[in-house]
């Protein structure tokens, strides 16, 4: 990257695992002031089958909805990062998810896919600017194609077998 | 080499790693292959190391025709042999469905062992074993 040094490149793909890292946090633990400061006034969310969410607060409400009584875990994985300009980033990371029912503890839903994100440099701080969720695949307890479920139902198999 | 090229090359070949995985998984072959070495050296247990990018990446398609994949690399370790041939050890998670039925088949884990070198300024896969732990198998 022109622009940039090795050791700039190398420190600035740490800061924003680091942000990267705090926000799976900040959503799994619901808190929504820390998961605010990590994004930039002018970010937008548009996740496939969600509405597009335009700046942090459409996002946060939107999200505090769909995980109301909802336990979440989110992991990221083998970032794909590259560098338009020192202070512009565009990352790629592999993801898996995992939603629980608060109350029952039931798993509802198992899911994986690709963040595709962005990232700028506002006052010295990586913010987020626009992510992206593209699913691969979803298993959910709705469809009855949960590990889970399907180990019961592979162990009747055999029994039976 | 010093210890910036150390970090450089960590963080070169950790990307190459999540190229990798994100192109078995998204069936981008092009790329699949554009990662490996001309004459990469594949190896599943159970199966004869396939020989060759193009043919590692024809029969890993035939394998996933009807499949959908998801594999996970976590936490490599690192063990530099020259400032162009490096060797990694990768937890690994992986996860096959049925495209059709959505019937989860497989999951899976287990150890990639790899190695890689640096040509031309690029680092690339030169030979691949994937070791496993356990699976789970539904189909």
């Amino acid at each position: 990257m022109e622009g940039m040094s090795d050791l700039e490149r190398l420190v600035a793909l740490e800061e924003i695992r680091l942000l990267k890292a705090r926000r799976d946090q900040a959503i799994d633990t619901k808190n929504w002031e820390l998961y605010h400061s990590l994004h930039a006034p002018h970010h937008v969310s548009h996740n496939e089958g969600l509405p597009r969410w335009e700046g942090p607060d459409a996002m946060i409400a939107g999200t505090r909805a769909s995980l109301e009584g909802k336990v979440s875990s989110h992991h990221s994985h083998t970032p794909d990062i590259t560098f338009e300009s020192p202070t512009k980033a565009k990352g790629i990371w592999g993801m898996e998810d995992l939603i629980f029912d608060e109350k029952t503890k039931e798993l509802l839903l198992h899911g994986f896919g690709y963040y595709h994100e962005e990232y700028e440099k506002v006052d010295g701080q990586w913010k987020f600017v626009w992510r992206q969720l593209r699913r691969t695949f979803v298993l959910t307890k709705e469809a009855g194609n949960l590990p889970g479920q399907l180990r019961t139902w592979s162990r009747e198999r055999h029994d039976r077998a | 080499m010093t210890e910036l090229e150390r970090m450089i090359a960590l963080k070169d070949i950790f990307r190459l790693k999540g190229r990798r995985d994100r192109a078995l998984n998204t069936k981008d072959w092009e790329i699949y292959i554009a990662l490996h070495e001309p004459e990469n050296i594949s190896g599943n247990e159970g199966e004869k190391p396939r020989r060759g990018a193009r043919e590692n990446a024809e029969g890993v398609a035939r394998i996933l025709e009807g499949i959908l994949t998801v594999h996970h690399g976590h936490t490599p370790e690192i063990v530099f042999e020259s400032p162009t041939a490096v060797r990694r050890v990768w937890g690994m998670e992986d996860l096959l469905l049925d495209e059709k039925s959505r019937r989860l088949l497989l999951h899976g884990f287990g150890f990639y062992h790899e190695r890689y070198e640096k040509r031309d300024g690029q680092w690339l896969f030169c030979w691949r074993q994937l070791r496993r732990m356990l699976v789970f198998d539904y189909r």
